[in-house]
């Protein structure tokens, strides 16, 4: 009788750890090349995409829109499959591509969507939207890599600075960002679906930190700069190397690094604040709740078991006016070093993301 | 009734194991253990706030810039030898993006007439330029230069009220002829 009891609870036991704790899981990475093609030129696509169980079938449908100067779709086709792919074997990982030729035609809106099927028939969907050269709607932002409700997910628009000399070469810098960052840093990518990002039809100026402190030569920002404020962060990224800054609403940053991008948009997307040794901080009071800086050391101590950490882990970063400012991530934390390296987001840098990434999508 | 407490046990271990389990997961996604934040879902499986977080995220439609209901304000604040000026409202396409609203620098109070606040939110310092080049540098925005703020979509927007700007020196400025001729 006990045996039976026994054998009964454990039948049940692994019923419900295959039913709770053996989710379906994929990571998607969908993205096109060019970024913000224009109208009949190709169109690549891939889906880099990652699961816990063996990948069986992916498959590419497109919907494409029509839109006008004034931001109205006058007609949206039916979503069509372009292409499948069939897998046997037990692979967990697969990259697939597709190149669509002759692309689109002006004024267009594409959604394309990659649908992922397991072992098990369970399936994700990933859909991205961008715009084909030149988006009609006056004076918006072109979407180059929208992905869901501007109100829900972080806006990212990306603005040419007047320097550049080639934008072929700019746009495919503004790839390169969105595969280094959101598909390439662990946090981002967990939640890379949660950005947008568009590219500015006018330009702005960055001007280095000196010209702007010394000679008052700031940040110009594009004369659109308006229809942008919806956006929770702006970047010029321009061409030169100087020294960058963020002021005005706006940063900037070369436009060959991602690094730098993560870092900068680390700031102005999700309030992280620096956390190398320095004279000044401008945290005081800490974003809060999750900061990544902390003072005094006693707020610190109270994180530590929060983001898995030991007291060891808690550095004093400097001291401003008498106060000391404490940190814990890793040296090499993004917020920490310098644009030569790819290093991923510590636990509290990942702790505020998320916040953000929660609070902006759920309240 | 034992039975029942047997199976809800045996859940809850369930439950605790798939969650543990998260942070491993393909020995790549880091978020996860102690680290996840709490909003709304404070006991969720990560995986499962995503999936929440991406059903209410929907999609990309340009609609959403042309629905008058997503507007809000933005403000133009230009830097001058006696502090700041109110120079500039115009209307803004899209709802306000998402701004810190428990703790910063600066705390920005937006109020109707009747001084009901109608927003308010933290930034860093606007009159700092921060540099992470060559050793953090922050320097003072110069005298002609401007900055840019939200506001609500709210024709009654009638002071902006900064707390802590400048050592601590609290500032209100009139906004109300702005906002009007901005239009709705």
């Amino acid at each position: 009788m006990l045996r039976k009891q026994i054998a009964g609870k454990l039948g049940l036991l692994s019923m419900l750890f295959l039913i709770v704790g053996c989710q379906d899981r994929f990571e998607t990475l969908p993205l096109h090349d060019p970024i913000y093609p224009t109208s009949n030129q190709d169109v690549s696509y891939e889906l880099r995409v990652e699961a816990n169980k063996a990948i069986r079938k992916i498959e590419l449908f497109e919907q494409v829109s029509t839109i006008n100067s004034s931001g109205t779709v006058t007609n949206t086709s039916s979503e069509a499959a372009i292409r499948t792919w069939n897998f046997g074997g037990s692979a967990k990982s697969q990259t697939v591509s597709f190149t669509k030729a002759g692309g689109y035609s002006a004024n267009r809106l594409v959604d394309y969507r990659f649908k992922v099927t397991n072992e098990d028939n369970k399936s994700r969907s990933h859909t991205v939207t961008y715009a084909i050269r030149p988006y009609p709607v006056t004076n918006m932002p072109a979407p180059v890599y929208a992905q869901g409700d501007p109100d829900k997910v972080m806006d990212c628009v990306l603005i040419p600075d007047t320097d550049v000399s080639d934008m072929n070469v700019w746009r495919g810098n503004v790839r390169n960002i969105i595969r280094n960052t959101i598909h390439r840093e662990p946090t981002m990518k967990f939640w890379n679906r949660q950005f947008n990002f568009y590219i500015n039809p006018v330009k702005g100026t960055a001007h280095s930190y000196t010209d702007c402190v010394d000679n008052g030569n700031c940040h110009e920002a594009p004369s659109n700069n308006a229809q942008l404020s919806f956006a929770e962060s702006r970047a010029l990224l321009h061409e030169d190397v100087f020294q960058d800054y963020a002021g005005g609403g706006l940063f900037s940053l070369e436009m060959d690094r991602p690094q730098t991008f993560l870092h900068e948009n680390g700031h102005a997307m999700f309030g992280l604040k620096d956390e190398y040794n320095r004279s000044k901080f401008s945290c005081g009071p800490c974003p809060t709740p999750n900061p990544n800086n902390w003072s005094p050391r006693a707020t610190a101590e109270a994180d530590i078991s929060k983001h898995g950490k030991a007291d060891s882990d808690i550095k004093l970063m400097g001291i401003d006016d008498g106060v000391n400012y404490y940190r814990m991530c890793y040296d090499t934390c993004p917020m920490i070093s310098g644009p030569s390296q790819y290093y991923n987001l510590d636990k509290p840098c990942e702790a505020r993301v998320t916040y953000v990434i929660l609070d902006n999508a759920l309240n | 009734m034992t039975y029942l407490k047997f199976i809800f046990r045996t859940l809850s271990l369930a439950l605790l194991l798939a969650v543990a389990g998260n942070d491993t997961i393909y020995g790549q996604v880091t978020t996860g253990g102690n680290s996840i934040p709490t909003v709304n879902t404070p006991n969720d499986d990560i995986y499962t706030q995503r999936d929440k977080v991406e059903r209410r995220s929907g999609s990309f439609s340009p609609s959403y810039f042309t629905n008058p209901d997503n507007r809000h304000y933005q403000i133009r604040l230009e830097v001058t030898g006696q502090g700041l000026r109110a120079a500039e409202v115009q209307r803004a396409a899209g709802k306000i993006p998402h701004l810190e609203k428990e703790n910063g620098e600066v705390q920005v109070t937006v109020r109707d007439a009747s001084g009901r606040s109608l927003l308010d939110y933290y930034v860093d310092n606007p009159l700092v330029v921060r540099s992470c080049e060559e050793d953090w540098q922050g320097g003072a925005l110069p005298v002609g230069t401007s900055f840019y703020l939200p506001l609500p979509n709210n024709s009654n927007a009638a002071t902006l009220e900064f707390s802590n700007l400048n050592n601590g020196e609290p500032l209100q400025l009139d906004i109300s002829a702005l906002v009007r001729r901005a239009g709705q």
